[in-house]
């Protein structure tokens, strides 16, 4: 299933993993550019609201001088307005502190803070951890605290595709239209997500699509090429996949090796039956300011229609 | 891995009738002793735990187990019985969360005190009943090494609490004054941990082989 908070990790992961490539480099702490290390505390920041939600999704990384911080033992960021108070959970890959807040956001002051929790940290676990663990005490960016006002662009409305249209060809076509009051300063995107095999892919702006009047039309199969989905068929391709899967990603090349080959690979590559979550999104960034020397902040606001691939042989 | 006990039971279950049918008369010399007995029991329990918030429970984990044991038989029928078990730590896998790299033991302690109800249905087998209490002691110790951080360490705690005591043997072997006893226990720890936001119950099933002095 692509709930709300999967899909919007699901977004927010290649815009993170770029920040910290630029910033981080190399997964060591050094940086792998040619660009002098700043002193201090950069700070990345994605809120998102999604129409029909009333919850807010933040997602929080920090670099400390050329080196993403990666809070341990028992430090937390917290998130807090008068009205609850939140711990965003971590992606330990990507130190994406993420989560999603129970209320909607737009114009309130959102309190941050780096606080040592080392009980609430281990609620998750199945025996008495608030009474048992150990005890390494605060780390170095607790009291780390700031205050951001949250601001989301005005609505954008998805008016095409519908929520539960189905297709049932890779040669169906189908409309992808919307309805924005962005500025000039504010970016619309399209972005469609899979269910069928957990990927993202972004649809517009792409030189690929002529838009006009804020709609344009695609097939089945454009999505499925874009995404990657190869013909078990040509094997060729499965074994070059297999390849790059292994090399690239540190993958074992799994597909090959289960028992219920077929139906993995049916579901790794061949998309028959799927969930396509369509996003319309408007966003608009701006910049980070004290205590932090840098950073880029996105209010990143969406509606989505889920729409469903079933592949019907004719 | 229920495997391993229920080769065990088996196992002891042929040893025990073929013991009772060398030792016809176990009831007769059963009858014979009453007063003080001791003794000491060797076996393997099935320890299982359960989280009372999240209504999950592991899987059942194989550890053996030992007692010491003593009581007073009033007559033929009742009698007291106070006996101390031990059990092998339990060591669950590491596992990893978003704070560290985690693992768990779990040692266990049970001190019971049971009345104790023995009769010889039709001369057959000698029964042992016990329906009792413990006080038990359940102790978690985690290890944890911290990502990007260059430390690591233990941490223990331990808690007590009253639990139920289960108890059905018989005795295949009564000879003069020493006896065996092949005996099923169950015992239920109930709420450990009653101050923790994630309390546990634990509950072990355990079968031994004692042997004893009248």
């Amino acid at each position: 299933m692509c709930n709300q908070f999967n899909c919007c990790k699901a977004l927010i992961f290649p815009f993170f993993s770029l920040l910290i490539a630029c910033n981080a480099g190399n997964g060591d702490g050094t940086v792998a550019i040619d660009e002098p290390i700043e002193e201090g505390i950069r700070q990345e920041q994605f809120f998102s609201l999604e129409s029909q939600d009333q919850s807010t999704f933040i997602a929080t990384t920090l670099v400390d001088t050329g080196k993403q911080v990666f809070l341990v033992g028992g430090d937390a960021l917290v998130v807090e307005t008068n009205a609850s108070r939140e711990l965003l959970g971590s992606d330990s890959d990507f130190t994406i502190y993420s989560g999603q807040y129970p209320q909607n956001l737009n114009n309130q002051p959102v309190n941050f803070s780096v606080q040592y929790l080392p009980e609430e940290t281990r609620k998750d676990r199945w025996y008495p951890a608030d009474e048992v663990y150990v005890d390494v005490g605060a780390g170095s960016y607790t009291d780390l605290k700031w205050t951001q006002l949250v601001e989301f662009p005005e609505p954008i409305s998805l008016l095409q595709p519908l929520n539960g249209d189905t297709f049932n060809s890779a040669n169906d076509s189908f409309n992808i239209a919307w309805q924005d009051n962005a500025t000039a300063t504010e970016q619309v995107q399209i972005w469609a997500t899979f269910d069928c095999f957990e990927k993202s892919l972004k649809l517009y702006p792409n030189p690929d699509f002529t838009v006009t009047e804020k709609a344009f039309s695609i097939q089945m199969k454009e999505l499925f090429a874009e995404v990657g989905f190869i013909d078990l068929n040509d094997q060729d391709l499965v074994d070059t996949q297999n390849f790059i899967d292994l090399m690239f990603y540190g993958k074992k090349a799994y597909y090959r090796d289960i028992d219920d080959i077929n139906s993995y690979n049916s579901y790794r590559y061949q998309p028959s039956n799927c969930s396509i979550h369509i996003h319309a999104l408007v966003q608009k960034s701006t910049s980070v300011s004290e205590p932090f020397v840098g950073g880029t902040i996105i209010f990143h606001r969406s509606h989505t229609a889920a729409i469903n691939y079933i592949e019907v042989a004719r | 891995m229920l495997i391993r006990l229920k080769i065990f039971v088996m196992i002891t279950m042929v040893l025990s009738f073929y013991a009772i049918n060398v030792m016809a008369d176990s009831s007769d010399e059963l009858n014979k002793h009453l007063g003080f007995y001791g003794g000491i029991g060797i076996g393997i329990s099935a320890g299982e735990i359960q989280q009372m918030n999240v209504s999950q429970a592991s899987d059942d984990e194989l550890s053996s187990t030992w007692k010491l044991f003593s009581g007073f038989r009033l007559n033929h029928n009742w009698g007291l019985e106070l006996g101390y078990k031990g059990y092998d730590s339990i060591a669950f896998y590491p596992q990893r969360d978003q704070v560290s790299v985690y693992e768990v033991e779990l040692d266990r302690l049970d001190l019971y005190f049971t009345p104790t109800f023995e009769f010889d249905p039709k001369g057959f087998l000698p029964l042992k009943l016990g329906l009792g209490l413990t006080y038990s002691e359940l102790e978690f110790t985690v290890k944890e090494s911290f990502f990007n951080l260059a430390a690591s360490g233990e941490a223990k705690e331990s808690d007590n609490d009253i639990g139920l005591y289960l108890m059905l043997g018989f005795k295949p072997f009564v000879f003069k004054r020493v006896s065996s006893i092949v005996s099923a226990e169950y015992i239920l720890r109930h709420k450990m941990f009653d101050d923790s936001s994630n309390p546990v119950n634990t509950s072990e099933f355990s079968v031994t082989f004692s042997a004893m002095l009248h």
